[in-house]
C-alpha cells in the first residue's frame, strides 16, 4: 500500500508520533537505568512495585489510549465521509450519549444472566441514538446544519435520562459517573485485550470498503449511478463506525472530541480521498489522545485529583473545534427552511384566543387533577388543600414563565440572528449559564440561590457578548452560532462531570436542576422571573418595528437609518437576560426556545409582535404540559420537566420528519 | 451634491487589494449620473462608498458639503436612500409591509405612520406599477416584481439622493425602460439626484445625464451623454469594438457590437 504523501497532515502526524515516542521513553526510562526493559514489558519482577505498576497499569493505559483515539478517530471519519458533514462524529450525533445511556440501563436493570448481550445492548443504543438523529435532519434543505442540531438535541436528552436514571439508582452514582467521564486508567491487561480485537475487526472492516466510501463521497445520485447500494453501504459502514465506539465506550466511557477534532482538522490541512483521511486519522487520533492522556496524568500526579481523561479531551477539543471550524467555511450559507410561498395572509387572533384559552384550562387542570395509582385524581376540600394548591402553582407558574421566557429569548435571536435555528439553548446561552453556575456551586462553595442565579445570569451574558464579538466579522453565520453552542455544550458536559465525581452533598440536586426539575423554586424566585419577562417582553414588543427592519440584514436597515449594531447588541442582551431568568428555573435542557418560535413561525405569527405573542403562548402551553406530565407520569417519582420538554421536541422534530417523507 | 475628493478603497485582509485608487469627481445636484464600466472595475465598490457601506482608505467623501461620516445614521437615511445589487428579501413580509419601512427613517422605531405616510406609500407603489399586488408576500415575486418593489420601497423613503446599484438587471426591456424613464421624470419633477450604476449602453447613452467611466479602479473617463455615445469613446472604456449609430429622426445614437 503506498501513501501519496500529504506535506501537512504528514507532518502533523510526524510530530504526534514523536510525541508519543517522547512519552514513551519518559514513562520507560526509570527502568532503562536499572536494565529492565525488556523485563518490564514482557514480565516484570514481581516484587518490585514500580514494575507492576508500569506492566499493569502504565503500558496498558498508553496502549488504550491509542486504541481508543485511533478508533474514535477512524469512526469520526467514517461518519463525516459517509453522511458528508463535517461536523459529524460519534460524539456530536448522539452515538455516544445512546451507547452510554443503553449501557447504563442494561448494567442496572438487566439480570446478571443477561451479561453475555451487553454489547449488542450497547449497539443497538447507539444505532438508535443515531439513527433518530439522522431522521430528523434527512431531506431538510440544509441537511448539514440539522443533523448537528438533531445530534446536540439527541445527546443532551439522553445525556440528561442517564443521569436522571443515576439518580433514582444512587448507590451507584460515583462509579458510573467515573466510568462515563471517560477514565483510561487501567490496572490490568483485561480491557485491553476487550477491546483491541473489536477496535481492530472494527477497522479491516471499513478499511475494507474504502473505496465505495469514496463513492458516497460524491453524493448520492452519482454513487447509485455508478452501481453502489447506497442506502445498504450506508448503513453497514455506520454500524462498523457505531461498533467501534460501542466498544470503545464500553471499556472506558464517553471520550468526546477526538472522533470530531481530528478527522476535520486533517480535512483542513488538505486530505480529501477518504481512504487518505482514515489512515492518517487513525494514526494522528491514537497518537494524539495517548499525548493527551499523559497530559492528564502529569496533571493528576500534582493536584491528586482525578481528572477524567474524556473530560479533558472535552475541554481541551472544544476550543480548538471553534478555530479550526472558523478557516473551513465549509458550511452552506444562509438559508430560509420554510417558504411560504403564497400563502394568504391570515389573522391570527382565533389562534392566538384559542392558545390563551387551552393556557388557562390548563393550569386549572394542572392545579386541580393529578394522576396516582388509582388513575386521574381530583383534589378536593379536605386535608392540607392550602399547602399542595400552593406547591402546585408554584410549579407550574415557574414552567409557564420559564416557557414564555425561553419563547421570548428564541424568538429575538432567531430574528436578530437571521437565523432559524438558533436558539438560546443552541447558541450555548443556557450552557453557559449553568456552566458559570456549576462552577461557583461546586469549585468555590457559592450555596445561596440568590448568588447562584446572580453568578448564572452574568455567565449567560458573557457568553453572548464573547459570541457576538466572534461572530461580527461572520455576521451571524449559523453555523457559527451552532458551533458556539456544541463548544459550550460539551465543556458544560465535561465539567459536570467532574463536578459530580467530587461528589458532594449537592450532586443530587444539582443533576436534577441540569435536567431541568422546578421541583426547588420558590414562588419568589417565580415573580422576579416573571416581572423580569414581562418587561423584557413588553420592551420586545415595543421595539417591534425596527424588530422587524433587523430581517432586511444590516446593510439595508443601516440604509433605512437603523443603528443596526446597538440595536443588536441590545436584543441579544434582552435575549441573554431572558434565557439565563429560565435556566436558573429549570436548568439549561429543554429546547422550548428553539421550538416555540419555530412553530409559531409555522403556524403563521409572521410579523415580529405576533412572532412574540405566539411564541410566548405556544412555549408556555407546552412547558405546561412539560410540567404536569413530569409531576404525575411516573408518580410518586417526580421527573425533570426540562427533559419532558425535550422529549417532547423531539418528538416534534421527528413528527416533521416523517411528515416530509 | 455628493463631492469625492482623492478617493480610495482598499480590501480587507491580509493583501489589501487597491480597489479603487485616487477618484476625483463631482456627482452634480438635480441630475441622473451613471457610473459604467466593464466588470470588477470598481462600480459597486464605489457606489457602496457613496452609501457607507464601505469606508475610503484615503480622500474625503462629503454630501452638502458635510464629510459623510459625520451625518447621524438616520438623517443620512432621510437624505440618501440605496438599493444594494442583492438585497436581503425578507420571505415573510407583504409587499406593502416591505414599502412602508421606507418611512423608517421618518417616523423611527415607535413613531406612529400618519395620513401623509400611507399617502407617500401608495404613491410610490402606483408609480412602479405594484399596486396590484400590495399584498402578496415577497417571496413569491419575481425577480424583476421584486426589484420593482424595492424601487417602490426607496421612493418612499423621500430622499433627495437616489443610489442604485444595477436597478434594472432583472428587467425585462419595458420595465428597464418605464423604470428608467420614471426616474428620469422624478429627478426633473422632484429635482432628485440619482447615481446609479447601469450596465446598457444605450440605456444610459438615452437617460443619463453625467457619466462617469471606471477602469480598473481609475477613473477613465467623464462627461456628458452625448460625448458618452461616441464610437472612440465606447471603445476606450469598454475596450471592446464597439460603433454608433445616429438616429435619424432623433438626438440619440444606439451603439452595436462590431
Amino acid at each position: 500500500m503506498t501513501l501519496p504523501i500529504h506535506r501537512i497532515p504528514a507532518l502533523l502526524c510526524l510530530v504526534l508520533a514523536l510525541a508519543t515516542v517522547a512519552v514513551f521513553v519518559t514513562d520507560i526510562l526509570p527502568f532503562a537505568k536499572i536494565d529492565a526493559i525488556g523485563k518490564v514489558l514482557l514480565a516484570p519482577d514481581e516484587t518490585d512495585f514500580d514494575q507492576i505498576l508500569f506492566h499493569y497499569s502504565t503500558l496498558p493505559r498508553l496502549i488504550m489510549g491509542f486504541l481508543c483515539g485511533a478508533g474514535l478517530a477512524l469512526a469520526g471519519a467514517a461518519i463525516q465521509t459517509v453522511l458528508r458533514n463535517p461536523l459529524a462524529a460519534p460524539t456530536t450525533l448522539g452515538v455516544g450519549a445512546g451507547v452510554e445511556f443503553a449501557l447504563t440501563v442494561f448494567l442496572l436493570l438487566a439480570p446478571a444472566a443477561a451479561a453475555p448481550f451487553q454489547e449488542a445492548v450497547a449497539l443497538t443504543g447507539g444505532m438508535l441514538a443515531l439513527g433518530t438523529v439522522y431522521l430528523i435532519a434527512a431531506r431538510r434543505t440544509n441537511a448539514t446544519l440539522w443533523l448537528i442540531l438533531a445530534g446536540m438535541i439527541v445527546n443532551l436528552l439522553l445525556q440528561s435520562g442517564t443521569q436522571i436514571f443515576l439518580l433514582f439508582n444512587e448507590q451507584y452514582l460515583q462509579s458510573v459517573f467515573m466510568w462515563g467521564a471517560g477514565d483510561l486508567a487501567q490496572n490490568g491487561w483485561e480491557s485491553t485485550i476487550f477491546v483491541l480485537p473489536r477496535v481492530i475487526i472494527g477497522m479491516i472492516a471499513i478499511f475494507a470498503l474504502s473505496r465505495p466510501l469514496d463513492l458516497l463521497a460524491l453524493g448520492d445520485d452519482t454513487a447509485s449511478s455508478l452501481g453502489a447500494k447506497v442506502t445498504l453501504l450506508r448503513i453497514v459502514i455506520l454500524g462498523f463506525a457505531v461498533f467501534i465506539t460501542a466498544s470503545i465506550i464500553s471499556a472506558v466511557g464517553m471520550i468526546g472530541f477526538v472522533g470530531l477534532a481530528i478527522p476535520a482538522a486533517l480535512r483542513i490541512a488538505g486530505l480529501t480521498r477518504s481512504r487518505d483521511l482514515m489512515i492518517y486519522s487513525l494514526f494522528a487520533g491514537g497518537f494524539a489522545l495517548l499525548c493527551i492522556d499523559f497530559i492528564v496524568r502529569q496533571m493528576n500526579g500534582i493536584g491528586g485529583d482525578i481528572l477524567p481523561t474524556g473530560a479533558a479531551t472535552a475541554l481541551f477539543g472544544a476550543p480548538f473545534i471553534i478555530l479550526i471550524l472558523r478557516k473551513a467555511r465549509i458550511m452552506p450559507g444562509q438559508q430560509s427552511d420554510d417558504h411560504h410561498q403564497d400563502q394568504q395572509i391570515i389573522s391570527k387572533n382565533t389562534l392566538s384566543l384559542a392558545l390563551f384559552a387551552t393556557l388557562l384550562a390548563g393550569i386549572i387542570l394542572s392545579l386541580f387533577v393529578s394522576l396516582n395509582q388509582n388513575g386521574l385524581a381530583f383534589l378536593n376540600g379536605a386535608d392540607g388543600f392550602g399547602d399542595i394548591i400552593t406547591q402546585r402553582a408554584e410549579r407550574t407558574f415557574a414552567a409557564i414563565i420559564c416557557g414564555a421566557a425561553l419563547a421570548v429569548s428564541g424568538t429575538l435571536i432567531q430574528r436578530v440572528g437571521r437565523n432559524p435555528l438558533a436558539s438560546p439553548e443552541i447558541t450555548g446561552v443556557s450552557s453557559a449559564t449553568a456552566l458559570a453556575m456549576i462552577i461557583a456551586l461546586v469549585f468555590f462553595g457559592f450555596g445561596q440561590r440568590a448568588e447562584l442565579m446572580m453568578i448564572g445570569a452574568a455567565g449567560g451574558i458573557v457568553s453572548l457578548m464573547v459570541l457576538l464579538l466572534l461572530c461580527r466579522k461572520f455576521s451571524h453565520a449559523p453555523h457559527y452560532l451552532l458551533l458556539n453552542g456544541l463548544a459550550l455544550t460539551a465543556i458544560l458536559g465535561a465539567l459536570v462531570r467532574i463536578a459530580l465525581t467530587r461528589g458532594g452533598t449537592q450532586t443530587s440536586m444539582l443533576i436534577s436542576w441540569l435536567a431541568g426539575t422546578t421541583y426547588f423554586t420558590s414562588m419568589t424566585e417565580v415573580m422576579v422571573v416573571a416581572g423580569v419577562t414581562a418587561v423584557l417582553l413588553t420592551v420586545a414588543i415595543i421595539a417591534r418595528r425596527p424588530l422587524e427592519l433587523a430581517s432586511f440584514g444590516a446593510d439595508q436597515a443601516t440604509s433605512l437609518g437603523l443603528g443596526i449594531n446597538g440595536f443588536q447588541f441590545m436584543i441579544m442582551l434582552l435575549a441573554a437576560i431572558l434565557a439565563a431568568s429560565a435556566t436558573l428555573l429549570v436548568g439549561p435542557l429543554s429546547f422550548v426556545g428553539l421550538m416555540a418560535p419555530h412553530l409559531a413561525r409555522i403556524a403563521g405569527y409572521r410579523l415580529a409582535g405576533g412572532h412574540l405573542l405566539g411564541a410566548v403562548l405556544i412555549g408556555a402551553n407546552v412547558m405546561m404540559v412539560a410540567e404536569w406530565l413530569a409531576r404525575n407520569l411516573l408518580y410518586p417519582q417526580q421527573l425533570p420537566t426540562g427533559l419532558i420538554a425535550a422529549l417532547i421536541g423531539t418528538g416534534y422534530f421527528l413528527l416533521l420528519a416523517i411528515k416530509r417523507r | 451634491m455628493f463631492d469625492l475628493k482623492n478617493v480610495s478603497f482598499q480590501s480587507d485582509g491580509k493583501n489589501p487589494k487597491t480597489l479603487l485608487g485616487d477618484i476625483t469627481v463631482s456627482f452634480p445636484t438635480g441630475e441622473f449620473s451613471a457610473i459604467v464600466g466593464h466588470n470588477g472595475s470598481g462600480k459597486s465598490t464605489l457606489l457602496k462608498l457613496l452609501a457607507r457601506k464601505n469606508k475610503p482608505a484615503s480622500g474625503q467623501i462629503t454630501l452638502d458639503a458635510t464629510v459623510l461620516g459625520d451625518h447621524s445614521t438616520r438623517d443620512f437615511a432621510r437624505k440618501v436612500a440605496y438599493l444594494p445589487q442583492n438585497p436581503i428579501t425578507p420571505t415573510h413580509l407583504s409587499v406593502r409591509e416591505l414599502i412602508a419601512f421606507g418611512r423608517y427613517p421618518w417616523r423611527g422605531a415607535f413613531g406612529r405612520y400618519r395620513a401623509e405616510d400611507h399617502e407617500k406609500i401608495d404613491q410610490a407603489m402606483m408609480l412602479t406599477h405594484v399596486t396590484g399586488f400590495a399584498d402578496r408576500f415577497v417571496a413569491s415575486l419575481s425577480g424583476g416584481e421584486r426589484q420593482r418593489v424595492w424601487l417602490a420601497m426607496l421612493l418612499a423613503q423621500d430622499a433627495p439622493v437616489l443610489l442604485l446599484d444595477e436597478p434594472t438587471s432583472a428587467l425585462d426591456v419595458g420595465h428597464q425602460r418605464d423604470i428608467l424613464q420614471l426616474i428620469a421624470s422624478l429627478k426633473s419633477e422632484i429635482g432628485l439626484t440619482v447615481i446609479a450604476v447601469l450596465h446598457d449602453i444605450d440605456m444610459v447613452g438615452r437617460f443619463a445625464d453625467h457619466i462617469l467611466a471606471l477602469r480598473g479602479g481609475q477613473t477613465c473617463w467623464q462627461g456628458t451623454a452625448g460625448d458618452f455615445m461616441q464610437t472612440k469613446t465606447l471603445r476606450d472604456i469598454f475596450q471592446t469594438e464597439i460603433g454608433v449609430i445616429r438616429l435619424p429622426d432623433s438626438p440619440h445614437s444606439v451603439s452595436y457590437i462590431a
